[in-house]
């Protein structure tokens, strides 16, 4: 996670509002096998992104409440764990939010491009 | 009981007991997988507080389980809300009015001191409005517990229905034409008859309560010709400015105070009823309409101009601000 001195107050909040938009991608996007919370979170950390365990517990519960994922309990190992993974409809929305994620990449990319006056304000 | 023990059973208990068991099982697991992993499953007293400050504090991780029962009464169902407060704080506006005045018409009147009745009033109606408030955020906060929606998705909202923008600064002309004529022929009539107003009875010769109406002659026909000489300053303007506002709101105190005059006499007037003949409970019941219809006529006039302040104050001179510019 980027942590700056905050450039105005509310910037901490428009971060964080940031970033809770792409939790459920980032987490739906990593469960076509069934994982238990903690080796997702190192999955995810692994790949740059740190998510609270506060937050993903909780997330995952809400997401297989709206039935975009199914869970169980599985004995086997050293202790008893929950696995999460997607479900259909889990997967057709993951489908569905990546394509939408690419759109707006796109956007973004295009809208956050520094124009040529601002190339000028930056040399200057 | 160690520190997870303790922090799992504390969000476990603001959670619903069917759900409780499931997440504190699994919280117990992702946090001996933490424990395992970082610490080698041997954490001193410090590591683990700060793994349980990572995670947050239980309420607002318990809360995060569950994000509707964190409102009272939540954005969807807020305009519902909204909507019945207004219609139940009318009701009992109506209603309690009503039965003040029935009450006073054929009760027993506590006090001749209108302000202490006006007063005594006012005090029970915040009371009503407030328990009334209270119950229905109760309601609502049950609605809320079990997510019922209200929301109509069927009926699609059309911006063709939106309502004109009344710009409050312009004058009425029909409105002032009529405000001048009839107060030009109330003044003629109030001066030329002002010795037969009152109460007009065949067995009594003079209207009584007439001296009600001398007394105050000279306020009645200022406030009259105050209102006659605004209106044409209105007419000829065309539309409301700060002096002119300023005007109306002095004209109208200036009218309560004469009611009020009213009021005082006619809540003293039952002895002059009954010399001059009047059999009880004619009297007392005369003196009393007249005094409670006086009241309400003031209450509607306060009512009145606050709504008309409002109005100046609100919405318009945005409208006007924009119309200008």
């Amino acid at each position: 996670m980027i942590k700056d001195t905050p450039i105005s107050p509310s910037h901490d909040k428009l971060m964080l509002e940031l970033r809770r938009g792409i939790l459920v991608l980032a987490t739906l996007s990593q469960l076509h096998e069934a994982k238990y919370g903690y080796s997702l979170i190192q999955e995810l950390d692994a790949q740059g992104l740190e998510i609270e365990q506060g937050t993903l517990y909780p997330l995952l519960r809400r997401l297989e409440e709206q039935g975009l994922l199914l869970s169980e309990w599985n004995v086997e190992g050293s202790r008893p764990r929950r696995y999460y993974r997607l479900s259909p409809a889990g997967a057709k929305v993951l489908q569905s939010l990546s394509a939408e994620w690419y759109g707006l990449v796109d956007i973004m990319n295009e809208l956050l491009k520094p124009t040529a006056m601002e190339k000028q304000d930056e040399s200057s | 009981m160690n520190l997870v023990d303790r922090y799992i059973y504390q969000v476990g208990r603001r959670l619903p007991k069917g759900q409780r068991a499931d997440v504190e099982a699994e919280l117990s697991s992702v946090f001996q997988d933490t424990i395992d992993d970082r610490y080698q499953g041997d954490p001193s007293q410090d590591e683990i507080v700060a793994l349980l400050k990572e995670f947050g504090s239980p309420e607002q991780v318990a809360a995060s389980y569950r994000p509707s029962a964190q409102y009272l009464v939540g954005p969807q169902l807020y305009p519902t809300f909204k909507i019945v407060v207004g219609a139940v704080i009318l009701a009992l506006t109506i209603g309690l009015f009503v039965a003040n005045v029935i009450g006073g018409l054929f009760g027993p009147a506590e006090t001749n001191d209108i302000l202490e009745q006006i007063l005594k009033g006012v005090g029970g109606y915040f009371q009503a409005i407030l328990s009334a408030f209270g119950s229905v955020v109760v309601v609502f906060a049950i609605l809320q517990r079990f997510e019922v929606d209200f929301e109509d998705e069927e009926t699609e909202w059309d911006p063709l229905d939106l309502p004109d923008v009344k710009d409050y600064d312009v004058v009425g002309r029909g409105e002032t034409i009529a405000g001048i004529a009839f107060g030009v022929v109330f003044l003629i009539l109030l001066n030329v008859f002002s010795d037969r107003i009152g109460l007009v009875f065949t067995f009594v010769q003079e209207p009584l309560l007439n001296e009600i109406v001398q007394d105050n002659l000279i306020w009645l026909n200022l406030a009259i010709l105050l209102g006659i000489g605004l209106n044409v300053i209105l007419l000829w303007q065309g539309r409301w400015h700060l002096v002119t506002r300023l005007a109306k709101v002095v004209i109208d105190l200036f009218w309560l105070f004469i009611i009020y005059q009213f009021a005082l006499a006619l809540a003293d007037s039952k002895e002059i009823l009954v010399e001059a003949g009047l059999v009880e409970p004619l009297p007392t019941m005369l003196s009393q309409i007249g005094y409670w219809i006086l009241i309400i006529v003031a209450v509607a006039f306060v009512v009145n101009t606050i709504k008309w302040i409002y109005q100046a104050l609100g919405n318009p001179t945005k409208t006007n601000k924009l119309g200008k510019a």
